[in-house]
């Protein structure tokens, strides 16, 4: 296993034993949907419970981190960024940019296996339409190879309903 | 990935690059090599992030 899939592999199961149903979103959900992009954090989006927020702070003792506040200027939401990890996991509660609401991320996810687990992953289209609302320089540069993305899965998928 | 399994994957890319470019002649052709390679690997052979180490980054 990579350090990267390990990496997940190792988050994802602390989800499940924690029982915190999260959904993958940001950049790592695009590249488990195929797209060719990196990135510098795992980005999820929780309930926003007292049950969750108690529970986000055993995940990163879990995890070896730290959880601390992200102040955004630029952004409402409030976020949580479990740190000293190889890899700092950003927390969001309830919502992300483009008005999307947890309910909705995850009706609408789907779920890709990470190493000896099956993480729930936000579509490709949610992270479009987020990514497009965020605006910001680095969200935007992602997006045509994103679209490219997504119109290569639709093909894809319109061949294998045919078949 | 195996030599074997690596030139299967091209072959199998090469087969759907000439499916889909007649659909979608707006993708570029190189980017959709790019994605069809990202696309098609094991998630385990994947690069998600970058990472500091040292005084740089690591992929």
């Amino acid at each position: 296993m990579s350090f990267d899939e390990a990496f997940l592999d190792a988050l994802v199961a602390a989800l499940h034993r924690l029982k915190i149903d999260a959904v993958i979103v940001g950049n790592t959900a695009s590249i488990l949907h195929g797209a060719a992009v990196l990135t510098q954090d795992v980005d999820i989006v929780v309930r926003d419970t007292a049950l969750n927020r108690k529970k986000l702070m055993k995940l990163a003792v879990e995890l070896g981190g730290v959880e601390t506040r992200l102040t955004d200027p630029s952004s409402s939401l409030d976020v949580r960024r479990i740190v000293n990890l190889s890899v700092p996991i950003d927390v969001m509660f309830n919502r992300i940019g483009g008005g999307l609401r947890f309910e909705s991320l995850r009706a609408r996810s789907v779920k890709i296996s990470v190493g000896t687990q099956r993480a729930t992953v936000a579509s490709l289209e949610d992270v479009i339409a987020s990514k497009e609302a965020a605006g910001r320089k680095k969200d935007l540069a992602v997006l045509p190879i994103l679209r490219d993305t997504l119109a290569i899965n639709r093909a894809r998928e319109k061949r294998e309903k045919k078949i | 990935m195996t030599r074997r399994e690596l030139k299967t994957l091209m072959k199998t890319i090469d087969r759907e690059m000439k499916r889909l470019r007649p659909l979608l002649p707006e993708i570029d052709p190189h980017d959709m090599h790019l994605i069809l390679l990202q696309k098609m690997r094991p998630v385990g052979s994947r690069r998600f992030f970058i990472r500091a180490h040292g005084d740089g980054f690591v992929f």
